[in-house]
């Protein structure tokens, strides 16, 4: 190696070394900014639900009514805060990842309930195609990859219409287990579909039907596989509905 | 039943306030304290049977304020909840080594679920 590629080479590092250093600062900027804003929302949270308890006294229809109106405003906050919390974290350098050997069949059946009332109001039917023999296990950090279903899951249910069906399936390769997540939903439109895991984006059809997101969850699910050297990818056609396909390897022990 | 002594380190007057309110609605005797500096005569004065807990403090942080109470002859055995709005796993990592009883998000929990926490590990 030349000294003059031996210069470049150190010259790079110490420039992706300072990238670290300033995305660190960043990271932990917006951590405590998130934590400054969570204590003021936790204690309006607090409030309403103590005033709708009646723990304050007590008050008419109407002003019940304004009360539960800020309350959900303000879980909606809280929630979006959450959702900005989460995609810093898995963008930070030194986040940590507690893996052990799991069964993302059973996973996905823990998070299913979550959506079940949200579902139920619209009439979206959601199916779990359970596989006939138990799946091999994958390495996989359990919290960590419940946000990744957590996340397909609420888009699911969000971009779906009265009616529609969401699917789940399993399939076992030699080396690896793919579950795939399918909708019937609005879908999502061509010009749209290279930017969809980019952080903050949203395309247009679901701004026009001004259901609230960040952007961030697709971001964030995507980071979260790629962590566990898995992969995500997706089939989409306009108002026809989405699949998505996530891709985890097996744990060693079960090859 | 006996009196039962809860008390709350929370430097957040509003926070602070609206749990001292539940809990004596719940017929607890609160006392309570906004940063953790000379926790240990706190205690001795208020002999509460459990400790709501924040991190985030000024002066002493609440994982040093636990330290030292699991450290004490006398009150090394008290109840402890950290209720903190720091949710990362590992500082609930480092809290449940540090001996609390529970670790609640702020954010993530209302005050009647403070209360049942409080009453499950009282009872």
């Amino acid at each position: 190696m030349t000294d003059n590629n031996q210069e470049k080479i150190t010259e790079l590092e110490a420039e992706l070394e300072h990238c670290r250093a300033e995305n660190k600062a960043k990271s932990e900027f917006l951590s405590m900014v998130t934590h400054q804003l969570r204590t003021p929302l936790s204690g309006i949270k607090w409030t309403f639900k103590m005033l709708l308890d009646g723990d304050l006294g007590s008050f008419t229809d109407e002003q019940r009514t304004i009360i539960e109106k800020g309350s959900e405003s303000n879980e909606r906050m809280l929630k979006l805060l959450q959702e900005i919390i989460i995609a810093n974290q898995n963008e930070s350098w030194d986040f940590q990842y507690n893996t052990q050997p799991s069964d993302m069949q059973k996973i996905i059946s823990n998070i299913i309930p979550e959506f079940l009332e949200s579902a139920r109001s619209k009439s979206i039917d959601i199916k779990i195609n359970h596989p006939d023999e138990p799946l091999p296990l994958v390495t996989v950090d359990p919290e960590k990859i419940s946000i990744v279903f957590q996340n397909l899951l609420e888009n699911a249910v969000k971009y779906s219409e009265d009616g529609d069906t969401i699917t789940v399936n399993f399939t076992v390769h030699d080396d690896s287990i793919s579950i795939s997540l399918a909708d019937t939903g609005l879908g999502i439109p061509d010009d749209a579909q290279e930017y969809i895991f980019s952080k903050f984006f949203r395309a247009d059809n679901v701004k026009e039907i001004k259901k609230e997101g960040t952007g961030l969850g697709l971001f964030t699910a995507k980071n979260i596989v790629e962590k566990h050297n898995g992969s995500i990818r997706f089939e989409s056609k306009k108002n026809e509905g989405t699949t998505f396909f996530i891709t985890l390897p097996l744990s060693t022990v079960d090859k | 039943m006996n009196e039962q002594k809860v008390f709350i380190i929370e430097d957040d007057d509003f926070l602070r306030s609206l749990v001292v309110t539940k809990l004596q609605k719940e017929n607890f005797t609160v006392g309570t304290s906004a940063d953790g500096a000379d926790i240990i005569s706190k205690l001795d004065d208020a002999q509460p049977q459990l400790l709501i807990l924040d991190l985030m403090l000024p002066q002493v942080s609440g994982f040093d304020i636990l330290k030292e109470i699991r450290e004490h002859d006398t009150w090394k055995n008290l109840h402890v909840i950290i209720f903190s709005n720091l949710g990362d796993e590992e500082d609930i990592q480092k809290g449940t080594e540090l001996g609390a009883d529970d670790y609640l998000v702020k954010a993530n929990f209302t005050l009647d679920e403070l209360v049942d926490k409080i009453k499950g590990i009282l009872a």
